[in-house]
């Protein structure tokens, strides 16, 4: 299938790809000004590390199975129902991690002895981490918040930017 | 005049004991030299963040130099968290310790780090500024345990004085009617009408839900006492104070606190510069402290730096003053004055009653971790580091036969337990179990090793992430450890430092006191998390490969340092146990002083920086007094 593969298309898919694979909404991922601009570190680093072909071999599977269902979409890409994953999806799990991380993962079996050696990318990148939004909190050495915030429950997770629309359902 | 030392004090050390010294001096029209070993204080704090922004490992000693780990090769190089990791490996860990035989309690590495650079282990201290008990200060004479020279040469109520002196010094926000609880508990007492500068800080909500949780149970195991939080007393502004902002509850007191809102010794350090009378001279590593005919000290020698990594030492420097403080670090003053050994004092500078290096000790902690009740969550990795603890268990008659604690509630979630978020998040993306919680598998009902759940990704990533982390909370045992001869720092003069200096060598282990005591915190956090109704997860069975693993009475744990390094120097009353008096001068050289914790003679269980700071007022007073004026 062939595929727009102008650098401003291509960092459009690559975005559109990880908002499904990370369950954050697009405004998270991509926001409309985005002076930070981590999707594009990332998709340089996805480049770097994993190889442009495999990128572009991701990306091109989630444009064909543009339409399903995100979670679905997702399952799919990360190939979580399959004991030997192929290299497309390690490397999704690869991008996953950096997106929740900050962190480059080798894109390898978790069995292997390096699967757990992550780099960090770049300051922004360790701060951007989405684990810390899932968590309902921010990031360890950069709180945006005011004294005594942590008296008090925080703010429902959807606001963290979760996409909890498509499961019908808020964690508070 | 002529024959008049230019300066009237030389410090060694620009960290908090230093600088509070160097500040009361100068404000009293002393003159001031210090000699620090590190570079000096940044101008801002964006390089340490970067550092630590991008360290892979967020280690305490992760934002400052050095940041690698080849300590023949560097000009201030010291123990740290990725050099415990290899700590029988002197070409990685700064600290000389030998490879025991078996992994056991008498032997173990020494576990705790701390930073050579202007401002000292203050940049990564937590902040947490408890007061000693009166109990504290007489473990011989009124619990019969140790020695005599475990009695402090000081009183209760001088001390008392002192800690409002360190109090306002740092800035301490508390409550002294959240603490009047621990009068009965375990005799803590303010001077009538004492209040802390500033207002407490809040609690978190995991605070809050173990204070609920644990409503109504006693000790299982110290005299029936009752378990309750109370706030922790913290060097971190509630306020506004002395021109810095409040916390902003960054959850990083360590390794750094982004807006310095914790307090931290560049703030003395830089009102002692202010009056004008202090000189600061950085990248200036002591070797050797020497003595005149009388054994007065009469100068330092001290090497200067250029690079950190591969330095070219400097033509040795001798600086001179009326009189001397040390305030170095429980580990490098030891080194300093064995290093220093000459044909009058072979023994080392100080060393006359031979405990120079000796009783080395820490607050060992035991570290336990739980998850909150489904539905429950506590909402951790907000807020300060730590913001409450359980300070009820620190005293009682079972000093009588092993080690007191205290427990500090942590607001990081597993990031101290098991490096979280990271370990969980993995484990939900490859479809692995690292951190049993992947599915939920608690160590007492599901054996290693656990099954792993699927794979996650999309909303159901985000979900399961969401659910674990914010059901994560830790408590961290600081244990007292006994004094003992055998725990002590020597040098290793095979094995020396970038400029030629021979690094400390290290015997260390745990007595059978100090172990009862890591029994009883584990049932006594155990015993927390039932009462509340939380999931136990800690787990040292698979950690046989971690350093400090040992086993007691057929029990896996591991050992962590705490960061608080005491006892080398420690002060008494007698000039053969001891190596200064009450106000850390030296019982063997008039013109010396030697402060900072290694003065403690024994560890206790509150975090130390409170103590040393207060204990350093009082040897400030008595420099002054010796100088006249």
């Amino acid at each position: 299938m062939s595929q727009d593969n102008s650098p401003a298309t291509r960092l459009q898919n690559f975005a559109d790809m990880s908002a499904t694979l990370t369950g954050f909404q697009s405004s998270v991922i991509n926001p409309l000004l985005d002076p930070v601009n981590l999707k594009q570190l990332y998709l340089d680093t996805a480049d770097a590390k994993a190889g442009a072909t495999l990128v572009d071999q991701l990306i091109a599977q989630f444009l064909s199975l543009k339409g399903q269902p995100a979670q679905t979409l997702a399952n799919t890409l990360l190939a979580t129902n399959d004991a030997n994953p192929p290299q497309t999806a390690l490397v999704a799990r690869s991008i996953l991690k950096l997106w929740y991380l900050g962190s480059w993962y080798p894109a390898v079996p978790a069995s292997d002895p390096t699967a757990g050696q992550g780099t960090v990318v770049s300051a922004n990148a360790y701060i951007g981490g989405l684990a810390w939004r899932a968590a309902q909190a921010h990031p360890m050495g950069s709180s945006q918040m005011t004294f005594g915030y942590w008296a008090s429950p925080p703010p429902p997770l959807d606001q963290f930017g979760v996409d909890t629309s498509s499961q019908g359902g808020t964690h508070g | 005049m002529a024959d008049q030392p230019q300066y009237d004090v030389l410090i060694v050390g620009a960290g908090i004991a230093g600088s509070i010294i160097a500040s009361e001096l100068a404000a009293a029209g002393k003159r001031v030299l210090i000699l620090e070993a590190g570079q000096g204080v940044p101008d801002n704090r964006s390089e340490y963040m970067d550092n630590f922004y991008l360290s892979n490992a967020k280690t305490p000693e992760s934002p400052y130099p050095p940041l690698g780990l080849q300590p023949a090769h560097e000009a201030t190089p010291r123990p740290t968290i990725l050099g415990l990791n290899v700590w029988t490996d002197p070409n990685q860990s700064y600290l000389i310790q030998p490879q025991p035989e078996t992994p056991q309690p008498q032997n173990l590495p020494f576990a705790s780090t701390y930073e050579r650079v202007g401002g000292g282990t203050t940049w990564h201290w937590l902040g947490t500024s408890l007061r000693l008990v009166p109990h504290d200060l007489e473990m011989y004479s009124y619990y019969n345990v140790f020695d005599k020279a475990a009695d402090w040469p000081i009183g209760y109520d001088e001390l008392s004085q002192l800690y409002g002196r360190a109090e306002a010094e740092i800035g301490v926000s508390a409550s002294v009617a959240q603490q009047a609880p621990l009068e009965n508990a375990i005799g803590l007492t303010y001077p009538p009408g004492y209040q802390y500068p500033l207002n407490p800080i809040p609690l978190s909500v995991v605070d809050q839900t173990v204070s609920q949780g644990v409503s109504g149970l006693d000790s299982p195991v110290s005299d029936d006492k009752p378990v309750f939080v109370t706030p922790t007393p913290a060097g971190r502004n509630s306020q506004p104070y002395q021109n810095r902002r409040v916390c902003a509850g960054n959850t990083n007191c360590i390794p750094i606190c982004p807006i310095q809102a914790k307090y931290d010794a560049t703030v003395t350090l830089g009102k002692a510069l202010n009056t004008g009378n202090v000189t600061v001279t950085y990248k200036a590593v002591v070797s050797k402290v020497l003595t005149d005919a009388n054994g007065s000290i009469s100068g330092v020698q001290y090497i200067p730096w250029d690079r950190q990594v591969n330095p070219t030492p400097g033509e040795v420097q001798t600086a001179t003053a009326a009189t001397y403080v040390l305030a170095a670090h429980a580990i490098e003053i030891p080194k300093i004055l064995l290093l220093s050994a000459n044909e009058q004092f072979p023994k080392g500078i100080a060393n006359r009653s031979d405990q120079v290096g000796r009783n080395l000790m820490d607050h060992v902690i035991y570290l336990s971790w739980a998850l909150s009740a489904a539905g429950q969550p506590v909402y951790p990795y907000r807020g300060p580091l730590s913001t409450s603890g359980i300070e009820s268990l620190r005293d009682g008659d079972f000093r009588r036969q092993r080690a007191a604690f205290r427990m500090e509630i942590g607001n990081e979630g597993w990031n101290f337990p098991i490096g979280d978020p990271y370990v969980t998040v993995q484990d939900f993306i490859n479809g692995t179990n690292n951190s049993r919680l992947n599915p939920i598998s608690p160590p007492s009902q599901v054996p290693f090793p656990p099954p792993a759940g699927p794979p996650l990704g999309g909303v159901e990533l985000a979900l399961a992430i969401n659910d674990r982390l914010t059901r994560q909370f830790r408590i961290a045992c600081l244990l007292e450890q006994s004094p003992q001869a055998g725990n002590r720092v020597t040098l290793d003069p095979t094995r020396t430092d970038g400029l030629g200096l021979a690094r400390p060598k290290i015997s260390y282990g745990l007595d059978p006191y100090t172990l009862d005591g890591f029994a009883a915190a584990r049932e006594t956090s155990s015993a927390i998390y039932r009462q509340m109704n939380a999931t136990e997860f800690t787990d040292y069975q698979q950690a046989q490969n971690q350093a400090g693993y040992f086993e007691y009475e057929g029990v896996p744990y591991v050992l962590f340092g705490a960061g608080h390094v005491v006892g080398t120097h420690r002060m008494g009353s007698d000039p053969d146990g001891s190596v200064t008096n009450a106000a850390q001068r030296s019982w063997d050289h008039d013109n010396l002083w030697i402060v900072g914790c290694g003065s403690f003679p024994t560890v206790s269980t509150p975090n130390p920086t409170l103590t040393l700071a207060a204990l350093a007022f009082k040897a400030a007073a008595d420099i002054r007094s010796a100088l006249g004026g």
